[in-house]
């Protein structure tokens, strides 16, 4: 893998990348460390790239594998709603990536009750909704069959809309 | 009415993908690429060449000493017009009872 290859694959991921263990770690300086260390891992391991799945995938999994090592090893769940809730006493709004995003009431709601949520729910909402994968793509990074991921996704739905209701 | 509610739910997490990405991560990732990586990986690649042709050159030399070098030795011990002087030498002394210099001094041409 050459040098311009390598820059290529960052422009054309990296911000999924970030918004992805963003998400998923609730800390931009932690989202921030782990994606550079999730596009390193991937170079280091170029050679083991089969091609049998995209390139987007593969660093989707490299991403996934590297938060499941992370949180094993703080031990804990970052809590991204409490990190937001910390920023906005704090008056740090303006530092938070997701100040923006929450502002209406709507969507602060439904981050609410997507932290109600399991972790596979919430991990699959995430990567279909908010990343904007399909069920192909994200059955290849969970290493589950796809009807698996259409049904989990289905299950998460509704009882999305039931937090929502109550 | 269920349909409508889910595609809102949908509609709005898909509103929650707007975020903002720090300007200079991308600089910090390219950053990490050059030298070391790409370099690395050709190490593995011409290190592994290496240890292929070193193997294969070792295999070879096996075979050559297996398949044709052995068979010629035995074949030469085994002929003798191959080794017609070796040969007259010792029936001379068995016949003989000859000592090996009296049959050289003797029959030089031997």
């Amino acid at each position: 893998m050459t040098t311009d290859e390598c820059k290529r694959i960052i422009g054309q991921n990296y911000k999924d990348i970030y918004r992805f263990v963003l998400y998923l770690a609730g800390n931009s300086a932690v989202a921030e460390d782990l994606t550079q260390e999730i596009f390193l891992s991937a170079w280091t391991n170029a050679e083991n790239f089969k091609e049998q799945s995209s390139i987007k995938t593969w660093i989707y999994r490299i991403a996934y594998n590297k938060f499941i090592d992370f949180t094993r090893k703080s031990n804990r769940q970052i809590s991204l709603l409490q990190k937001y809730e910390e920023s906005c006493v704090k008056g740090s709004e303006d530092l938070n990536p997701f100040s923006k995003v929450l502002a209406e009431e709507e969507s602060l709601c439904l981050y609410k009750a997507m932290h109600k949520l399991d972790e596979p729910g919430y991990t699959v909402i995430l990567l279909h909704y908010i990343q904007g994968l399909t069920f192909r793509e994200i059955a290849g990074i969970l290493d589950k069959p796809e009807g698996t991921i259409k049904w989990q996704i289905n299950q998460t739905m509704k009882k999305l809309k039931e937090l929502l209701a109550e | 009415m269920w349909k409508k509610e889910i595609s809102l739910i949908e509609s709005k997490l898909r509103s929650l993908s707007n975020i903002d990405v720090p300007m200079e991560l991308e600089n910090k990732l390219i950053s990490q690429i050059p030298g070391g990586i790409s370099s690395h990986v050709n190490i593995h690649n011409r290190l592994r060449f290496i240890s292929w042709i070193l193997s294969s050159a070792a295999a070879a030399v096996f075979m050559i000493g297996v398949f044709i070098y052995q068979p010629a030795r035995n074949r030469v011990v085994a002929d003798p017009i191959a080794m017609p002087c070796s040969f007259s030498i010792v029936e001379k002394i068995a016949d003989n009872n000859l000592q090996l210099p009296q049959i050289l001094y003797n029959e030089p041409n031997l």
